[in-house]
């Protein structure tokens, strides 16, 4: 059954207050708001809620008016503290710094991102000095909390930069005292015994690729120096026993490419196998090698919601009769569903974090918005450069032209379809995504990243109609917001 | 008023739809976000004519009746039409809660009281006045301003 269009003569628009909404297909409507409260109605309790006409002290009544779905009983001051709890990274500075100390590596993977090159490419390393400017302009953010990830390439090619990074950072912040959280992302078939004592010394959380088990992986991540898969078992485990009880550990980065869509199953197995708390069921990004290789290795959104539903289902299975194991785009979707707190993923932020929550710094000392500007930096296109370590202040970073025509062209008020968007309070949308594939920044309802992250949600809310799986969801987070 | 739609075979395989829709129930621009809604899965073409908005549908999609393409698109206007009333019968109320929320300012004392009463109006008049006066740029947080100079700090480990 449809909605009738003389439902727009019964509108009461004195008692609604501002709300999202979308048809599901078993009929029920979502509602949600801009303080991310939702509820589902069927067909005639949505008509009602349209006309004003839901009965005072019903349970509907009651959940409505708690939800802030009705106008007369708006706590204006709660709404505005909710709003700021939601928008927390508003106030503050860039916190996240990605800084690529080489484009070089000794790996091959079908989807490379990065733009990296072969081991004996020249003048692709971050020098010392450079390394040394990056961290002076990083620390000139008044942000209180910093988080360094050191990147390539492979960055443990260029050992002399990260020694340097992480040493010298370890160094300032004995005088600057901010929250300093150092991240290192390698494939670790160039570590060694004295680079990882070095590392943990120095508390720094270790990121690797783990694509699956070692068929998957092997095939997505070719090294011919042997199989990347039991090089990165090996180490985990080593990292693993070595940091026990740390707040620095190891942890997996999955990407899923057309190859892997047949095995949700077993890949969440091998992260299971490896004894991780979760995984992140990365989808493939548009940029670098992964353009030129789209045709082969790449999907539909469509493609990606089917293995992601079944991944999903099976991890859902897991928590419910093994243990506690979450999905990292869920988590951070299921953070806004379920609590005021926003879990700082800058992608998925309204706007977006491009240069007021992150920078990226490339080995040459160019700093770019966000690594997908330095991507598209390394394909040609330098539209997305704030400035240099070495010439420009942090301040003359923070208010380059593009940081605002990327906070304007990622605020989801602005975007035609995701302003009235029923996922507009959970949501956010990455410009240059658009920009790689469209040529232009705004996100149009067809776009990959949009049926996307509608395609996740929609899951999301329809698994949570059953409270089992609510509960499990609510367990994936570690600040539980107030019940809803 | 009264919404009306018809079939018609002109696309090139019979397969779009042609629908008449009364502009006085669904406003021009609730029928362009419609047809924005249907981007990637048709393409669709809007013509004015007096108060009734014309609007060809030919779907991506060969193989779906045009009559489901039809019905779908009514329901889409209708759910836009609803979306573009309801925010702007929010907007002031969405603008104050925003504004407060930026500015931290003094917060409304009387809660849970009737929307829009005229102190809430004049509040809001208010600071919609110091944000035209100041501007909304600038850096009041101090965002921008160096971690060393903000603390007065000298220059660390050079």
């Amino acid at each position: 059954m449809n909605l009738n269009p003389q439902v727009l003569r019964k509108l009461d628009l004195g008692s609604l207050a501002q709300f999202y909404f979308k048809k599901f297909n078993d009929g029920r409507y979502l509602l949600t708001n801009d303080s991310g409260r939702y509820c589902f109605l069927n067909q005639s309790q949505f008509d009602k809620f349209l006309s004003g006409k839901v009965p005072p002290g019903t349970a509907l009544f009651n959940d409505l008016k708690t939800g802030g779905f009705l106008k007369h009983y708006l706590d204006f001051n709660l709404l505005s503290e909710r709003w700021r709890a939601r928008h927390e990274y508003l106030w503050q500075a860039t916190s996240l710094h990605i800084v690529v100390v080489t484009l070089r590596c000794n790996h091959h993977c079908v989807y490379c991102q990065t733009s990296s090159e072969p081991m004996d490419a020249r003048n692709r390393d971050m020098t010392p000095e450079t390394a040394r400017r990056t961290v002076d302009r990083i620390f000139e953010s008044p942000s209180p909390a910093i988080t360094i990830e050191l990147q390539g390439g492979e960055p443990l090619a260029n050992w002399p930069a990260v020694r340097t990074l992480v040493r010298y950072a370890r160094e300032k912040n004995r005088t600057a005292k901010k929250k300093l959280h150092l991240a290192l992302v390698t494939n670790l078939s160039l570590m060694d015994e004295g680079k990882l004592s070095f590392l943990l010394k120095n508390e720094v959380s270790l990121c690797t690729s783990l694509d699956g088990p070692a068929a998957i992986h092997n095939h997505n991540r070719v090294f011919l120096g042997g199989s990347s898969h039991a090089i990165v078992v090996r180490w985990w485990k080593e990292i693993r026993r070595r940091t026990v009880r740390q707040a620095f550990r190891i942890d997996g980065l999955m990407t899923t490419t057309r190859f892997s869509l047949a095995y949700p199953e077993k890949i969440v197995d091998e992260y299971l196998r490896r004894g991780a708390y979760g995984m992140y069921l990365r989808l493939l990004n548009p940029f670098g090698f992964a353009q030129k290789t789209w045709a082969a290795i790449g999907y539909s959104p469509e493609e990606y919601l089917v293995f992601y539903r079944r991944a999903m289902d099976y991890i859902l299975q897991v928590n419910r009769t093994r243990r506690q194991f979450f999905e990292q785009t869920a988590r951070v979707f299921l953070q806004k569903i379920l609590t005021d707190e926003d879990p700082g993923f800058m992608d998925i932020r309204s706007p977006c974090g491009a240069g007021i929550g992150q920078m990226a710094y490339n080995y040459d000392g160019k700093v770019y918005t966000c690594d997908e500007g330095r991507m598209l930096a390394e394909t040609g296109d330098d539209s997305f450069r704030l400035g240099s370590v070495g010439k420009t202040t942090y301040a003359g970073l923070a208010q380059a032209l593009p940081v605002r025509t990327l906070a304007m062209a990622s605020q989801l008020d602005n975007q035609a379809h995701c302003s009235g968007c029923v996922y507009k309070p959970y949501c956010g949308i990455c410009p240059l995504c658009e920009y790689a594939q469209h040529g232009d920044l705004f996100a149009r309802p067809s776009s990959a990243q949009c049926r996307i992250h509608m395609g996740i949600l929609d899951y999301l809310f329809e698994k949570m109609r059953d409270a089992k799986n609510k509960a499990v969801f609510a367990g994936w987070l570690r600040k539980a917001g107030r019940d809803r | 008023m009264k919404c009306s739609s018809k079939l018609s075979s002109a696309g090139k395989a019979g397969r779009s739809v042609r629908l008449k829709l009364d502009c006085r129930l669904y406003p021009a621009e609730a029928l362009q976000a419609a047809c924005y809604a249907f981007h990637g899965r048709a393409q669709c073409t809007m013509r004015m004519r007096g108060r009734f908005a014309y609007i060809e549908i030919a779907s991506s999609d060969q193989g779906r009746e045009p009559q489901l393409t039809a019905q779908e698109f009514e329901q889409e206007a209708l759910h836009q039409t609803i979306r573009q009333r309801v925010a702007q019968a929010n907007q002031k109320l969405r603008e104050y809660i925003t504004i407060q929320a930026l500015c931290a300012c003094q917060q409304v004392k009387e809660s849970g009281s009737p929307a829009l009463d005229p102190g809430l109006e004049k509040q809001m008049e208010k600071l919609f006045k110091d944000i035209d006066e100041k501007g909304g740029g600038g850096d009041p947080l101090g965002i921008t301003i160096p971690w060393e100079q903000k603390h007065k700090r000298a220059p660390i480990g050079k």
